[in-house]
């Protein structure tokens, strides 16, 4: 139990430190993208013209550019993981389905695939035609994560990767998976997908530095899920579903502020007052899970 | 034998109500009743609600009430009640009856403001108590402490109260709720009268012919009254008519023959149509004799604003100002126009309220004069300003006046009218109380069996407390005022207080107290039975003064109420049968009880409260000189001439103004009398600690009959008196003046009264001699050339004109807003809305509704809606078929419920001669609440 | 046959094609300069007006995604649209052609140039030709903002040049996170003040703040500001993870959850140190 063993043991960790190192250098250039419009290089250093960036509670702020210096920040994996565990304080995100006006144009399916890196067979929003009844007729009903107030998947995570946040998001920290499909199994919503193969593009996205906001890059042999689009609502936008969406089926806002905005039209109003008015309801109530997506009914008026 | 509950309910209550009509009973039934009863001792008592003053029988076992009934000898009421005397006993036994002081404490356990309340001890409230009204003298001077005083309470706290206030801390701000209640018929007594209170008494209603009431609901607000009214209307129904004139219809309008709605405010023009008719068309049922012998026709201004502050105020919203700009000058009206047209104006004039201070200066005017002022008032002219109700023809309503005057001007026909809050709750309340007099005085009709204007009070003590004991900002007892030299000093004579201890200065009115206290001129205010915060109008600006700034306000209470839950300091008080007492009613009847059962938790007597806060004082720190804003010079140091009387500076108030030797001469009685409790007097079996941590054992003298005695020293000889105490309990109370142990009925009549008989002018003698010396002039003011009137023994006849409201409906606040009670709660709901059965009956207090006004509003019946107006909102259901059926345009809200706080709607505008506010009046908008 | 059919088919469309390239719009017209300042508020008027008509023929601008009609809509970011003067663009939009629908009924002409200004938005170069006012003075809008608690109403007081004036358009809202809640639109009075209700239901943050937003219109004169506004009731905010659940992470697991695997550990542990100390000792003892 001496050396022999533990040279290869040493010089792996050499290399994973180096790994580490060029990681770190590389995301310190490549995720200045991160920072929206800081930059640095070809900023406009005229007094007047303004600069979009981010102030300490994570909100879009405009500078005159004379009054900002730019500082080198390291953005590293630490700091990216720190982000994602925290959350936005004092937010209680929640979505509103109006089913009554979903036409199957799978525009927020196809946004999210975009934006996440997925194949096409990999869901983190679906879509899918509902019959209730034989008599009834047919609707279609999109079905994202239902960030679950009580949620089983976190229950039976071995290694604490997915995790519930104060603003209601439950994510999943891919560095931490180790694939066990646990999660899968509990989510009654089958809101969860593996990646059994190499994601998609892998190689595009082999530098960028891991968010799990934004949930790139995929890691093969990991769960991915839905996540409300973290990362776009750290910068005040609404989801990439929410906003692709053609028909003015989505609401998105938060519970603190009881006020909900839908995607298509803008149009803002009062959570409670939509809940209530329109009788709506959440999926699967009894299992006790608490979900976080309301539904209205699918009635064609 | 033993009896069922169910048995003993059905033989006991026969037998009662039996009794009451002289039916005879089986005497297995009365046996039955009166085993069941067997260890009950009944005593007579008074109705703890409103101004009728009914007598009833109280039933205590084990230091309990148990039983209630009427009582049948009680003249008032001949064993009936209403629903709320039944209860008289179940208003004490709520589950949150207050029982510990309460405090507001930080952690530490100092008094803090933004603290919760905390159970502490007397002492710990009597100290807290001590240091701030220290506090405040030293800041503010006695004007600096205020006192919400009460119709309600007992004739004794009441005259305590002032005795400590006035002659104590020499502070003469101290007003009752009366103020929002009989002010504006006081007021009118005063000027038209020189003296307070109504002539005749209940023996009108079963004389008279004609009962008409002026925006009075009788049959919810004096039920027993009202059923001697139908009693008598059954038994002569041809010749007996009633009339009511009303906002909005009701129950009175029931019974009534006659039925006249009309538009908030233009009683005013009603009356003088009234006069009008008598005077140009019927001159000759005018009783001259009457008329030139014992009155004069008077005038007074009429740019006198509305009671309200001035639009600079620094409180006051963008919206309130839409309305307070009325108060420095307003726009005249199509209607006014035509009434003020005899001092010059016209329509689309802006009047100019320069006689804001000067309200109360009136004048002697020629009849000429008079007549000439009348002359708009035509029928055409009064119908068109004042019909009420949209979907009446105008031919009809012409009709209906028409009728009504007939009815007053009929010869031989004995007419009463009769009214409460409609009348007074008016910003020309005492305008309009003139008028009534004005036709009654014309007619000859007043001060006789059977006719006369007969001024209803709503409480149960404003006559025998708050207006006979004077617990006013300007008066002392016996109607006496505060700046009259004269009377101040018969006061200290009779106090034992050395000359000028008395405060010359008028204080501060109810309103102004609340507006004081927001502008920081008020640092101390005691609340005794009433309940202020939620009776005044306006209240989000008092609500926020009393919780916000830096003052200290004490409310001693039996429940949680509003005021309680605004105040600092919470004292629990002992309730009416919980301590010896006398209540004075609408008729001039004083009526006593004893001390039934002893109080409840740690709750003590308001007598106790003030006599040993009066122990906390000595001369030296109250009776030094003083400024007084306003008042020049300030008060004198009187400490100098103390000795004379016995006094030295290191005595306490207690010792001067409660305890002396006259005090203590009064024994507490003995014999079969012996075991009687009294609290204040011997303490009682709870042996509550009291104000120096000790327990209570009683002041050693009979406290209660002291306090009687010394105040009907007041009255003696003077109009006002009243029997000794001793008489009161062998009989149902007695009407003052009593002189030579005999009751007045009818005063100012020589026939029935003593002083109008020791007058010797004639047949009738209005002997009082307030305001009695006036200037001469014309309809448009006094002339100092004319010189003086001397109107001794005479009453005034006054013109006063129509004006419009200060806050009318326009487009944006489309309905009128009244308020007022229901016949099953009293006031503010403090007592009954603890009741169960009363509770039940009426829960809520409902927006009664015209059924297309709510259609025309997107309402149904039972929606909930937003009732909103420029100064508050707040949230009640929709009533379109309720027992109070308003016509369109006006809608009427309760005020009993404490979620329904309707008075953060109202305006506080008030009369600007009784300073009492209109709750009847201001425009608001309803509307869906989704 | 067949080929007549082709040859019509053909020529019809080179037709088009050759009227495509051609799209007169009238001189005066094309003058036309918008008299609304394309500020940020106002291109995400048009972004969300474009986002709703004009997207299913146009595609999103910069991806060249349109449909392939004849002849083609084209990019809005694209040199065809940018090359040409607003007064244009708002023509073609107001009156149409064929398959592009006729607007000038459906939209407001304030919203017409909502969207060019969000098709300048993608014009890093492009500066916004003033508009003439002529006599018409552009007033210089001032207003108070205050908030009547006694019936749960903002009361806006507005100057115009220093004075009050009558009939000026007021709306309000409360800004969102993602968007804004309309309170109201309504015009000043005689005092130049505008009542707006706000409901009281409306949550505020711990303090009870809400951010206001209100909009002040005379003519082509617009001034806005957002303040935050003590007018709500403090919220008490729960945290959606406090307490300890089955499903809470780490630390926060539920006590007899944490014993219990620590136990466990240790029973495990413990078991496996006393086996490898017996094996030591036999090893001692054989």
């Amino acid at each position: 139990m001496a050396e022999k063993s533990n040279a290869p043991r040493r010089k792996s960790r050499r290399e994973f430190l180096r790994k580490l190192g060029t990681t770190g250098a590389v995301s310190i250039a490549g995720t200045s993208l991160l920072f929206a419009g800081s930059k640095t290089g070809n900023s406009d250093k005229t007094p007047g013209s303004k600069v979009k960036m981010l102030d300490q509670n994570n909100r879009l702020v405009e500078a005159d550019v004379s009054q900002v210096s730019p500082v080198s920040v390291k953005i590293d994996a630490g700091y990216l993981n720190k982000k994602g565990r925290k959350g936005l304080p004092g937010r209680k995100f929640v979505m509103v389905v109006d089913l009554a006006r979903c036409r199957n144009a799978r525009k927020c399916m196809k946004a999210c695939q975009g934006a996440h890196q997925l194949r096409p067979e990999q869901h983190h929003i679906n879509v899918l035609e509902m019959y209730d009844e034989e008599n009834g007729a047919s609707y279609f009903m999109p079905k994202p994560c239902q960030h679950c107030d009580n949620p089983n998947c976190v229950t039976v995570c071995p290694v604490d990767a997915t995790f519930k946040r104060e603003d209601g998001i439950v994510l999943i920290d891919n560095e931490r998976c180790i694939g066990c499909r646990f999660c899968i199994a509990a989510c009654p919503y089958s809101a969860r997908t593996f990646n059994w193969a190499e994601p998609k593009d892998a190689e595009k996205y082999k530098d960028v530095p891991y968010d799990m906001e934004l949930n790139v890059p995929q890691k093969k042999g990991t769960v991915t899920k839905c996540a409300f689009s973290a990362d776009r609502l750290r910068e005040g936008k609404l989801p990439y579903c929410v906003s692709a969406c053609p028909n003015g089926v989505y609401y998105f806002g938060d519970e603190n502020e009881d006020l909900v905005t839908n995607g298509t039209t803008r149009e803002t109003v009062r959570l409670s007052k939509l809940l209530k008015q329109n009788a709506s309801y959440t999926l699967m109530p009894e299992l006790g899970t608490k979900p976080r997506v309301y539904y209205l009914p699918p009635r064609r008026s | 034998m033993s009896v069922s509950r169910r048995n003993f309910l059905r033989y006991s209550a026969a037998t009662a109500a039996a009794t009451a009509i002289g039916i005879n009973i089986p005497e297995t039934v009365k046996a039955a009743a009166s085993l069941a009863e067997a260890n009950w001792k009944w005593d007579k008592a008074v109705c703890r609600f409103c101004g009728t003053g009914c007598g009833i029988m109280v039933a205590t076992r084990n230091d309990k009430i148990v039983a209630v009934k009427g009582d049948p000898l009680a003249p008032v009421n001949r064993g009936l009640n209403c629903i709320k005397g039944y209860f008289n006993a179940k208003i004490m036994y709520g589950a949150d009856r207050l029982k510990k002081p309460l405090l507001r404490v930080d952690e530490n356990g100092n008094f803090s403001k933004t603290g919760k309340f905390k159970p502490v001890s007397w002492k710990r409230a009597f100290d807290e108590m001590e240091f701030q009204i220290r506090k405040t003298l030293k800041e503010l001077g006695p004007t600096g402490l205020g006192i919400f005083s009460s119709g309600q309470y007992t004739i004794m706290e009441g005259y305590a109260m002032v005795k400590l206030m006035k002659a104590g801390f020499r502070s003469n701000n101290i007003d009752p709720n009366a103020r929002h209640c009989m002010a504006s018929a006081v007021a009118a007594f005063m000027q038209t009268f020189g003296i307070d209170e109504p002539a005749g008494n209940y023996d009108d209603i079963e004389i008279t012919d004609t009962v008409v009431c002026w925006g009075a609901n009788m049959a919810e607000m004096h039920p027993i009254l009202w059923s001697r009214v139908t009693d008598n209307k059954i038994t002569n129904p041809d010749r007996v008519q009633v009339v009511n004139l009303t906002t909005y219809t009701n129950r009175s309008s029931d019974l009534a023959d006659l039925e006249i709605i009309f538009k908030p405010n233009t009683d005013l023009a009603i009356w003088n149509y009234l006069a009008h008719e008598i005077v140009f068309n019927h001159p000759e049922v005018i009783d001259w004799d009457f008329v030139k012998k014992y009155t004069a026709f008077t005038t007074g201004f009429v740019d006198i604003g509305y009671g309200m502050r001035t639009p600079e105020h620094k409180n006051f919203s963008e919206k309130e100002k839409e309305t307070v700009k009325h108060e420095v000058s307003k726009e005249l009206s199509a209607a006014e126009g035509k009434s003020l047209a005899y001092l010059g104006y016209k329509e689309g004039d802006t009047l100019e309220m320069k006689n804001r201070a000067k309200a109360k200066v009136h004048w002697e005017i020629p009849f000429e004069e008079f007549k000439k002022a009348l002359a708009p008032y035509t029928l055409d002219f009064v119908a068109g300003i004042s019909k009420g109700d949209d979907s009446e023809s105008l031919k009809e309503y012409k009709s209906k006046l028409k009728r009504l005057a007939e009815l007053y001007i009929e010869k031989g026909r004995k007419v009463v009218s009769f009214w409460t809050m409609g009348m007074n709750q008016h910003t020309r309340g005492t305008w309009v109380n003139e008028q009534s007099y004005m036709v009654h005085f014309l007619l000859g009709k007043h001060a006789q069996p059977g006719n006369g204007a007969f001024s209803l009070t709503g409480q149960p003590s404003a006559c025998g407390t708050a207006r006979e004991v004077g617990t006013f900002a300007h008066r002392l007892p016996a109607d006496m005022v505060v700046n009259n030299p004269a009377h101040r000093k018969m006061s200290e004579e009779i106090w034992k207080l050395p000359a000028g201890t008395l405060n010359p200065k008028v204080g501060t009115h109810l309103m102004k107290m609340h507006r004081d206290i927001e502008d920081g001129k008020i640092k101390f205010a005691w609340i005794n039975v009433c309940n202020p915060y939620q009776n005044t109008a306006n209240a989000n600006h008092w609500i926020k003064a009393a919780r916000d700034l830096d003052n200290f306000i004490v409310c001693s209470d039996v429940y949680p109420g509003i005021s309680a839950k605004v105040s600092d300091l919470i004292l629990p008080s002992a309730m009416i049968f919980e301590k010896w007492g006398a209540f004075g009613n609408a008729e001039r009847r004083t009526q006593h009880w004893k001390q039934q059962v002893t109080p409840v938790g740690e709750s003590m007597p308001d007598i106790w409260q003030y006599v040993e806060l009066s122990k906390r004082f000595k001369l030296r720190d109250v009776w030094g000189a003083q400024e007084i804003p306003g008042l020049e010079g300030g008060l004198p140091d009187v400490l100098p001439d103390i000795r004379e009387l016995g006094y030295n500076p290191n005595d306490t108030l207690y010792d001067v103004l409660f305890a002396n030797d006259y005090a203590k001469s009064f024994e507490l009685p003995d014999g079969e009398s012996k075991n009687e409790l009294n609290t204040e007097a011997k303490g009682d079996k709870r042996k509550v600690n009291g104000a120096d941590a000790r327990p209570w054992e009683g002041y050693g003298f009979f406290i209660q009959k002291y306090l009687w005695e010394e105040y009907r020293k007041f009255g003696l000889g003077h109009g006002h008196d009243l029997a000794e105490f001793e008489a009161y309990h062998k009989v149902r109370g007695l009407r003052w003046p009593v002189v030579d142990g005999k009751e007045t009925l009818w005063r100012f009549n020589s026939k029935y009264d003593p002083y109008a008989k020791k007058a010797g002018v004639g047949e009738f003698a209005f002997y009082g001699k307030a305001l009695k010396s006036i200037a001469r002039g014309s309809l448009t003011g006094p002339d100092a050339s004319k010189g003086k009137a001397d109107l001794k023994n005479k009453a005034k006849i006054f013109f006063r004109p129509y004006v419009d409201p200060p806050e009318m409906p326009n487009k944006e606040y489309p309905f009128w807003l009244c308020t007022g009670r229901v016949l099953e709660h009293w006031h503010s709901g403090t007592m009954t809305m603890r009741v169960p059965e009363l509770y039940r009956a009426v829960p809520e207090a409902l927006c009664y509704i015209h059924p297309e006004d709510a259609k025309s509003n997107g309402l149904k019946q039972g929606d909930l809606a937003w009732i909103e107006s420029r100064r508050g909102k707040v949230k009640a259901h929709i009533e379109t078929r309720g027992r109070n059926r308003p016509p369109k345009g006006l809608i009427y809200v309760p005020w009993f419920d404490e979620k329904v706080f309707i008075n953060k709607l109202c305006l506080d505008a008030t009369c600007p001669i009784s300073k009492q506010t209109d709750f009847k009046k201001c425009a608001v908008k309803v509307f869906l609440a989704s | 046959m067949k080929n007549y059919i082709l040859l019509i088919f053909f020529v019809l469309n080179f037709g088009f094609v050759v009227n495509a390239q051609e799209w007169t719009v009238p001189a005066e017209e094309a003058e036309k300069v918008s008299p609304y300042i394309f500020e940020d508020d106002f291109v995400t008027d048009g972004e969300i007006l474009y986002e709703n008509s004009c997207t299913s023929c146009h595609g999103t601008p910069t991806e060249n995604n349109f449909m392939p009609f004849s002849p083609p809509p084209g990019d809005p970011a694209s040199e065809q649209f940018q090359s040409q003067p607003d007064g244009a663009l708002f023509y073609k939009i107001q009156k149409g052609r064929g398959i592009m629908p006729v607007f000038e009924n459906i939209l407001a002409e304030e919203e017409i140039w909502s969207l060019i200004a969000y098709f300048r938005s993608f014009n890093k170069e492009y500066v916004q030709p003033e508009f003439d006012y002529g006599d018409e003075v552009l007033s210089e809008l001032k207003f108070d903002l205050d908030f009547d608690e006694n019936i749960d109403k903002l009361v806006v007081k507005v100057f115009s040049d220093g004075e009050v004036e009558e009939g000026i358009d007021v709306s309000a809202f409360v800004v969102g996170m993602f968007g804004k809640f309309p309170l109201g639109k309504t015009k000043t009075n005689e005092l130049g003040l505008a009542y707006l209700d706000v409901d009281p239901s409306l949550p505020g943050d711990k303090q009870g703040n809400l951010d206001i937003l209100v909009r002040v219109r005379k003519g082509y004169a617009i001034e806005k500001a957002t303040t935050s506004m003590k007018i709500a009731e403090p919220a008490q905010q729960t945290s959606l993870i406090e307490g300890r659940h089955l499903w809470s992470t780490g630390d926060k697991a539920p006590v007899w959850l944490l014993v219990t695997f620590l136990l466990i550990v240790v029973g495990i542990w413990g078991v496996i140190l006393y086996i490898i100390f017996g094996l030591f000792r036999l090893k001692k003892i054989g």
